[in-house]
């Protein structure tokens, strides 16, 4: 008895986060216009094929329509995605808060705490994940907006011009890393199943999506205004630099602590939902009955790959920003895309349990 | 889904209690004789050495004086209530029996149950064991020569502690009864709220010695079926030989034994427990005990106290969010401290870190350690006044809080800082309405100091997200935990953070699964006056 506004919520919440940290785009057009349509389609792939698959998830139906081997070949490629993807979630927020909060602290005792509390988490299943996020969104949307407001005197609007300068062909461009981000609504494909109105499920993951893409340009926004594209750009987590930036009087300062622990919450339950998502798949391509017993070893080795010492915060930001979209990308969207191309083709649906 | 879980659950559960009706002993039985001395015998040999119990032989007044005796305990009986209304009939009215009527040895005993035991509850027994507890339930058994049934008459009449106010839950404007220990009285003062036949009271028994009697109350039509029949279920599995107070029954039927936050409220509040019961819940009232059990239970409960319905709903509404805000200090406080001071010191502006810095100045020890041994003095201070008789307790608290607290920081010893830290955390988890909830607290604020000590703020918000993640996965009979939050109903936060004016409150709670959601017509207060100045 899942709640699916849940899982929607999930979305808003994580996307954000990372925006906050990576949000280099030097136009705050970029959020709304192409990676909204890629997130769009992703998540009507996603639809599409739980349609077909009611009781199925990604990693169960691609055995159906591809064939014992190749389907367990895909399954196999998604495990190692969200394996990826999870570390590679873990691994920014180690680093954020190093270079933020706890200066001293060394990643892997950072690594090691949110692997175990989202793994907690994830232990206790979907439905919790999901009501965990239920009770954190309004609390999460409340202090976004509360800081956007705060910020709002503090822009020049004369930064944000020349409007559309070098053409729409740098926003194009630059389109690629958040939608990427869209993309994990993917997520979907492993919890349709277990989402009680799966027909609302379309509809507010559209408007979650909108949602986001809503946030997301107006933190560029006000980043802009306040910072100006150049500097914009060096910045690492600019939505902490707003934050910080923002002071009234004796009284209102140090907002950025806001901030961290709007991060450090959407990051817990973005690792969880990751985390299940990944025992989960792990326990289905590999036949395991529950996916409790895959979560322990995907613990250690996400603990292990986050911690891997040789990737500094440069390589991390060049990993995010170039490498990664484009592998994700292909994981989000082609690979559901072909999948749906050869259940139309090959006319495949099957209503019952697997 | 939910219905379909729970079908889910019961079928299990009968399965399980039909195999185990069936591997088990058959029921014993010992009927009684229609001899009066092998009664006699055979009830003297169960209460051998009963001093309590005590047997009275007599001769009946009729036809041929039959033989007959009398067993009752002197202890849980009413002397003049057996004078009264047992051996003045039995013994002296009997004689003066309305003209036509003719005792004989058959139409005796009944003629004693229908004519002459002036007592509001009578019946027969024919099996001694059945006979034996009625007698340890504190009624009296009355044996004649030549029938082999008992008349049993209950002649209770047990010292019982006054009605008084109930000291866990003190109140300023709504009613001052509370429950005490005898159970019938505790119903009296629940019926007497609800005078509704749809007012269902079942009884129960657990404890194969202490044979505790158990009300299950509930209000047919409101409650939830499943959650009822689920509820008997699992009084009906207790499998013990003791239970002397409520507590007990908590952790046999809860669903997890080991949460650290109440699954099953409990109360000693007559009003609310009334008020529970009209929201679709369930009370428990177990003999013996002033507190009565409320299942389901959510979080929400434990933060309400029943005097938020006597006050204004605005003040109430107040009142709430400065709970809610208790809660967090009672929790946190401590732990903010530590990670602040430990960790973000840049987090506090300059004027008030440099003001914290000069009373932190030549303390021997680190923050952590300081805030701890408070916390633990407090804790300490806590259980000692909470077991010592009151006049005592007063000792205590000098003691504890001038002396120690005091000359510990006039001595350098510890900062004041931690003396009001620890303090307003004290104060603030006294704010809370539940006792149970403020010992949950008490133990997660430990765990919380010692997250803030190892990763700062980092680690606070890592453990409030456990805790929210035990919060969301606990069930407390099939309903979630947190609800209404989350799950979210919009409709039943009128009664969480907020609390609505008394017309407004129109459905009751949804997720309690109360089947009869409209309280009231909402459309009732007095005609507002017309503000266009229409004047007739």
């Amino acid at each position: 008895m899942l709640l699916f506004i849940l899982v929607m919520a999930t979305v808003i919440l994580f996307v954000p986060g990372i925006t906050a940290a990576k949000a280099k785009q030097s136009a705050w057009l970029v959020p709304l216009f192409l990676p909204v349509l890629t997130g769009f389609a992703t998540l009507w792939t996603a639809w599409k094929l739980g349609q077909r698959f009611p009781q199925h998830t990604l990693a169960q139906y691609s055995v159906v329509l591809l064939g014992k081997a190749a389907g367990k070949l895909v399954g196999g490629a998604y495990i190692l995605f969200f394996l990826v993807f999870n570390v590679l979630v873990i691994r920014e927020f180690s680093q954020f808060l190093t270079l933020t909060v706890l200066s001293k602290t060394p990643h892997y005792i950072l690594n090691i705490a949110i692997v175990l509390v989202g793994g907690y988490a994830a232990a206790k299943g979907i439905e919790v994940i999901a009501r965990m996020t239920q009770f954190v969104l309004p609390f999460f949307v409340a202090g976004t907006l509360f800081i956007f407001v705060l910020a709002i005197p503090a822009m020049e609007p004369g930064k944000l011009l020349p409007l559309l300068e070098g053409g729409v062909l740098p926003i194009i461009r630059s389109s690629v890393t958040p939608a990427s981000w869209y993309g994990e609504v993917i997520v979907l494909a492993m919890l349709l199943p277990a989402v009680n109105k799966p027909r609302e499920a379309k509809s507010r993951g559209y408007l979650a999506i909108l949602a986001v893409a809503g946030f997301l340009s107006v933190d560029t926004l006000i980043t802009l205004g306040i910072f100006g594209p150049e500097f914009t750009g060096y910045l690492q987590f600019p939505f902490w630099n707003v934050a910080k930036y923002i002071e009234y009087g004796n009284y209102l300062q140090r907002v950025e602590s806001v901030v961290a622990v709007l991060w450090i919450t959407g990051m817990t339950i973005k690792v969880a939902l990751v985390s299940y998502v990944l025992a989960l798949a792990t326990a289905q391509v590999l036949g395991l009955t529950a996916y409790r017993p895959a979560l322990y070893p995907l613990a250690l080795v996400q603990i292990l790959a986050a911690s891997y010492p040789l990737i500094s915060m440069g390589e991390l930001g060049e990993i995010l920003g170039q490498y990664w979209p484009p592998y994700a990308l292909i994981f989000e969207l082609v690979l559901p895309l072909l999948l749906l191309l050869v259940a139309l083709i090959r006319g495949k649906r099957r209503e019952g349990p697997p | 889904m939910f219905n379909k879980m729970f079908n889910k659950i019961l079928t299990l559960r009968e399965k399980k209690d039909s195999s185990q009706n069936s591997q088990g002993q058959p029921k014993e039985e010992r009927p009684l004789s229609s001899h009066i001395e092998d009664n006699l015998l055979a009830l003297r040999q169960v209460f051998d050495l009963c001093a309590d119990i005590t047997f009275r032989e007599l001769r009946l007044n009729a036809g041929n004086s039959p033989r007959a005796f009398i067993v009752f305990s002197d202890s849980l009986c009413d002397p003049t209530q057996i004078n009264e209304s047992i051996l003045k009939p039995i013994m002296q009215e009997i004689t003066a029996l309305p003209a036509g009527l003719q005792l004989t040895q058959a139409n005796l005993q009944q003629v004693i149950l229908e004519r002459l035991l002036n007592v509001g509850k009578a019946q027969t027994s024919t099996d001694i064991l059945q006979l034996v507890h009625f007698v340890l339930e504190g009624q009296l058994a009355l044996v004649i020569d030549g029938s082999s049934a008992a008349i049993i008459a209950g002649v209770q009449g047990m010292k019982q502690r006054a009605v008084d106010e109930p000291t866990t839950e003190p109140n300023v404007r709504g009613p001052r009864d509370g429950f005490v220990e005898n159970l019938s009285t505790n119903l009296s003062l629940i019926r007497r709220r609800i005078r509704s036949s749809r007012l269902k009271i079942e009884t129960a028994e657990a404890g194969a010695l202490t044979r505790t009697k158990i009300a299950v109350c509930y209000i047919q039509g409101i409650a939830n079926d499943k959650i009822v029949a689920e509820v008997k279920q699992r009084l009906r599995r207790i499998n013990t030989d003791s239970v002397l107070a409520s507590g007990y029954i908590e952790e046999f039927i809860a669903d997890q034994s080991f949460s650290l936050f109440p699954l099953i409220q409990y109360t000693e509040r007559p009003d609310r427990t009334a008020g529970s019961l009209l929201e679709g819940r369930i009370a428990l009232v177990v003999d013996n005990t002033p507190s009565v059990l409320l299942v389901p239970c959510t979080f929400l409960p434990l933060m309400q106290a029943s005097e938020d319905y006597s006050n204004a709903a605005t003040f109430a509404t107040f009142i709430r969010a400065l709970r809610f805000i208790a809660l967090n200090i009672a929790l946190l406080l401590p732990a903010l401290t530590v990670a602040v001071l430990s960790f973000h010191q840049d987090f506090l502006p300059t004027q008030l870190i440099e003001t914290l810095s000069n009373t932190r100045q030549d303390l021997p020890l680190p923050i952590f350690v300081e805030i701890i041994l408070m916390e633990f003095l407090f804790e300490l201070l806590q259980e000692a006044g909470a077991r010592l008789p009151q006049t005592i307790g007063q000792a205590v608290s000098t003691v504890g809080g001038l002396v120690i607290g005091q000359s510990a920081v006039s001595a350098g010893f510890i900062s004041p800082v931690t003396v009001i830290v620890v303090a307003l955390t004290a104060i603030a988890s006294f704010t809370l309405p539940s006792y149970a909830a403020e010992n949950s607290i008490r133990i997660l604020r430990f765990a919380m100091i010692i997250l803030a000590a190892v990763l700062g703020s980092v680690g606070i918000i890592l453990g409030l997200m456990v805790i929210l993640a035990h919060l969301c996965s606990l069930r407390s009979f099939g309903i979630p935990y947190l609800s209404p939050f989350a799950p979210l109903s919009l409709r039943d936060l009128k009664d969480s953070f907020i609390r609505v004016p008394w017309p407004l409150m129109k459905t009751r709670p949804r997720f309690f699964g109360a089947k009869e959601p409209i309280r009231q017509d909402p459309r009732q207060g007095p005609a507002q006056p017309d503000k266009g100045g229409k004047r007739p």
